[in-house]
């Protein structure tokens, strides 16, 4: 095993989580989420010398696969949410399922890019000019999109939420 | 409430880290093969395309089927006069089954008078009907007919009579099952069923109370249950027979839903275990002094048949909603997984799928449950078309 591929692994190893649940909360589904980490982690693995920042790398490729995903035509896309099912209200035994249910949702009705934007600066703690370059596009894009996918999330929720900005300083200091 | 907490129910992985590598180097050989390919492919067609255009008229050569890995319900219940046809009751990777019933007066069951049976397109059937055939008139400009149903089983239920085949759509076969019971169905309204039936725009998929994060190796998911008998069954079948499975009109699992319309039938046990299979049924109830740590031992359920009760010699159970008194709807009544297969099976296999299950949303809320790709590891299951 070549020492760009024992690199490699473990990179995989420490990230794939991470990674996974980036493209979850771009994309809203599992499998696609896993598809877009897979095609992702394989450009990445025929870069991986070239790579200099092979985090910010993996972040980008992910995020742009997840919104592919998102954009392929409706045939082409695995259902998986029921729209029979009706909702009934009842007892939640299982602690925060029903905030969480609600706040998932309500994530996927923000346009995917305000979403991506969101997800990169909320849940991976990117500052505005790092999502700009994972996202490449303006930082004003980036401020807007902020904006108006929390303004979105807080007109659906109805409530004057606050998502957690404390791990923002997280990749300052990258 | 952060984004990350909506991570917490995640499923598990369905990539190991080997399946990266393997997929990076796949990328790296392909685009170092671009070249080669290109060349190769012009080659093809400076050679090949003359000769096709030269080639006398052959038939059609049918697609090789591809196993599907979606288990979503393609149709929804219909009414034709005085039948209904419901929802699809089990739903496999090759076909869905449900019942068609006969109106009864307000306030009694349907009466069941056959079955419909939808395979996938390309999917081609195990012929349960004899050779001789009749031609009948096109149904939605495809062609059909009727035969004689093959002897079956004699379940002491029904036995099937006569069957409708007709093409729903380019390759995709469906069948109308009529029974001997009540009269079954007459030709015309065999006809009716066929005629009335289309695929929902959206499949709708089965979801699950629960999650299995671990199956054995080998197994591959081929039908889950969507019944009015109450919480489902789902069935693991090995690899070599997951491309070929057919959840069949005319064993256990088909009687029982079939029996359940009519209360003089309730006659109906455990569906039966494929050969080197393993299911999982999700009952209501259970013991109270039991817990998720699953007790493993030689089959303990109720008899039903010779066919059933060989089908299996062992299972796990695991009590996965407590039964408590605290008044809530999941726990007045507990809810219990049952692991079961034959000697094919190791106990030890049957104990770690049954410890890796865990409940999803609560039980008035099935729009919280997991759609079954969701539910159980995508290693056990076929790949989509």
């Amino acid at each position: 095993m070549s020492d760009n591929e024992a690199e490699f692994r473990e990179f995989v190893g420490a990230q794939m989580d991470s990674l996974r649940g980036l493209a979850y909360l771009t994309c809203g589904d599992w499998q696609v989420a896993e598809d877009a980490v897979l095609s992702a982690l394989a450009r990445l693995y025929v870069k991986w010398g070239r790579v200099e920042n092979h985090d910010s790398y993996a972040r980008t490729a992910v995020v742009r696969a997840a919104i592919d995903e998102t954009r392929r035509p409706w045939w082409r896309r695995e259902q998986s949410h029921s729209h029979a099912m009706p909702d009934m209200a009842a007892p939640d035994v299982i602690p925060h399922a029903d905030d969480r249910m609600h706040l998932r949702e309500a994530l996927l009705q923000v346009p995917v890019k305000h979403r991506a934007v969101l997800v990169l600066r909320f849940l991976e703690g990117l500052s505005v000019p790092q999502t700009a370059a994972a996202l490449r596009c303006p930082e004003g894009t980036v401020k807007a999109y902020t904006s108006r996918g929390l303004e979105t999330l807080r007109r659906i929720l109805g409530v004057d939420i606050s998502l957690d900005e404390r791990t923002e300083a997280r990749h300052e200091a990258v | 409430m952060k984004l990350s907490d909506l991570l917490e129910d995640a499923p598990p992985p369905r990539f190991t880290v080997d399946d990266f590598i393997r997929a990076g180097r796949r990328r790296r050989r392909r685009r170092n093969a671009g070249w080669a390919i290109a060349a190769v492919v012009a080659v093809a067609i400076a050679i090949g395309v003359p000769q096709i255009l030269t080639r006398p008229p052959s038939h059609p050569v049918n697609p090789v089927p591809t196993p599907t890995r979606a288990l979503d319900r393609l149709f929804k219940t219909y009414q034709v006069g005085d039948l209904t046809v419901g929802d699809p009751e089990w739903v496999g990777v090759n076909n869905q089954t449900t019942y068609i019933g006969r109106d009864r007066p307000p306030g009694r069951p349907l009466r069941a008078v056959g079955i419909l049976n939808v395979y996938r397109a390309g999917f081609e059937p195990t012929r349960a009907w004899a050779e001789k055939v009749t031609p009948t008139d096109p149904i939605g400009g495809r062609p059909a007919y009727f035969a004689a149903a093959r002897p079956a089983r004699d379940n002491g239920i029904w036995k099937p009579v006569r069957v409708l085949v007709w093409q729903y759509a380019d390759n995709a076969t469906a069948v109308v099952t009529a029974y001997d019971r009540y009269l079954g169905l007459d030709d015309a309204e065999m006809r009716a069923v066929a005629s009335r039936f289309v695929l929902q725009a959206t499949p709708q998929p089965i979801r699950q109370r629960y999650t299995v994060s671990w199956t054995p190796p080998g197994l591959r998911l081929a039908a889950v249950e969507y019944s009015m008998r109450g919480p489902g069954s789902v069935v693991f079948v090995p690899e070599a027979a997951a491309a070929t499975f057919e959840s069949t009109a005319l064993d256990g699992e088909t009687a029982g839903f079939l029996a359940n319309l009519d209360t003089k039938n309730q006659n109906f046990g455990p569906i039966a275990v494929p050969p080197g299979g393993m299911v999982m049924d999700l009952l209501g109830g259970g013991r109270s002094d039991q817990g998720p740590v699953p007790e493993c031992g030689p089959k303990r359920f109720p008899d039903f048949n010779a066919e059933t009760n060989a089908s299996w010699t062992r299972q796990c159970v695991a009590q996965i909603v407590p039964i408590s008194t605290a008044g809530d709807p999941d726990s007045t009544t507990g809810l219990y997984l049952t692991v079961r297969a034959g000697d094919a099976v190791p106990l030890d296999h049957l104990r770690q799928v049954a410890a890796s299950s865990k409940p999803t949303g609560p039980m008035a809320r099935p729009d919280s449950w997991k759609p079954s790709v969701e539910a159980f590891p995508t290693s056990a299951q076929l790949p989509r078309d």
